[in-house]
C-alpha cells in the first residue's frame, strides 16, 4: 500500500475517533460537575476508603458555576478537536498540501496555547469552588503550572513549526504541479 | 517572466493539434496547456526532448527570451 492510500485509510479512523471525542468531551464535563459530590479522588482504591474529589459537598449553584467555568477551556479544546478533524477530513480525501492545511495547523497551535492559558484559569477557579465551603481563612486559590501544561505548550510550538514546514511543502507541491 | 513559449506557433507550422502532441510525448493535455499558456514554472529536459523530437525542431524554436 503506498503512502497516500495509508494516509487516506488511517485518516478515516482518526476522523471518526475525533468525532467521538467531540461528543464525549462536553458529556464528560457535564458528568463531572453533575456528580462532583459523588466522585472519588482516585477511581481505583484498594484496601482504602475512597476520598471524595471535593472536600466539601458543593451546592447546585457552585456546581453550575463550576460547569460554566469549565466551558472556557472546553471551548478551546473543542476548537482544537474541530480543526484537527477538519485536517483529517482533507487527508481522507487525499489532499495533503494546500494553503488551508497551513492555516489549520496555525489555528491548532494557537488553540493549544490558548487551551493551556484557559486551563490554568479553570484549575484556579476550581480550587476556589472546592474550598468555598471551608471556614473563612481556609479558602484557597491555587494557580498551577505543571508538566502537562509545559507538554501542551511544547506540542503547540511544534505544531507551529510544522505549519511553516507545511507551507514550504505547499510551495514545492505547487511548483511540482507547474512542472511539465 | 521574459521567457516566451512559442509552442502554439510551432504546432501551427507543423499543422499538429495539442491533443495529438500530448499523446505523442506522453503528458496530459492539461499539462501541455500549462506549457502553452506560459503558466509553467519549469520544463523537464525529457519533455523538451520529446517535443523537439516529434515537432522536428530545436529548443530555441519553442523557448524564446524577450527583454521586458
Amino acid at each position: 500500500m503506498d503512502n497516500l492510500l495509508k494516509i487516506k485509510s488511517f485518516s478515516k479512523y482518526f476522523y471518526l475517533l475525533l468525532s467521538f471525542f467531540l461528543v464525549m468531551m462536553p458529556l464528560y464535563y457535564i458528568f463531572y460537575w453533575a456528580f462532583i459530590n459523588y466522585l472519588p479522588e482516585t477511581l481505583i482504591n484498594v484496601n482504602i476508603h475512597p476520598t471524595p474529589l471535593s472536600p466539601n459537598e458543593l451546592s447546585v449553584k457552585l456546581q453550575l458555576i463550576g460547569f460554566i467555568t469549565s466551558l472556557i477551556p472546553l471551548s478551546a479544546l473543542i476548537y482544537v478537536i474541530l480543526n484537527i478533524r477538519k485536517l483529517f477530513s482533507f487527508y481522507k480525501e487525499g489532499q495533503i498540501f494546500s494553503f488551508e492545511h497551513v492555516r489549520l495547523f496555525k489555528k491548532i497551535a494557537n488553540a493549544l496555547i490558548s487551551w493551556v492559558v484557559l486551563s490554568i484559569f479553570y484549575e484556579s477557579a476550581k480550587s476556589v469552588i472546592f474550598s468555598a465551603g471551608n471556614p473563612p481563612g481556609s479558602r484557597v486559590i491555587s494557580v498551577g503550572f505543571s508538566t502537562a501544561e509545559i507538554t501542551t505548550l511544547l506540542v503547540g510550538g511544534i505544531v507551529f513549526i510544522i505549519a511553516w514546514v507545511m507551507d514550504e511543502g505547499r510551495i514545492l507541491n505547487e511548483e511540482n504541479k507547474l512542472t511539465v | 517572466m521574459p521567457i516566451i513559449v512559442n509552442l502554439d506557433v510551432v504546432l501551427a507550422k507543423r499543422k499538429m493539434k495539442s491533443v495529438e502532441l500530448a499523446k505523442l510525448i506522453g503528458i496530459t493535455e492539461q499539462n501541455l496547456s500549462i506549457l502553452k499558456t506560459g503558466k509553467a514554472k519549469a520544463i523537464r529536459l525529457s519533455t523538451l526532448d520529446a517535443i523537439c523530437e516529434h515537432l522536428e525542431c530545436q529548443p530555441a524554436d519553442i523557448l524564446e527570451y524577450k527583454t521586458l
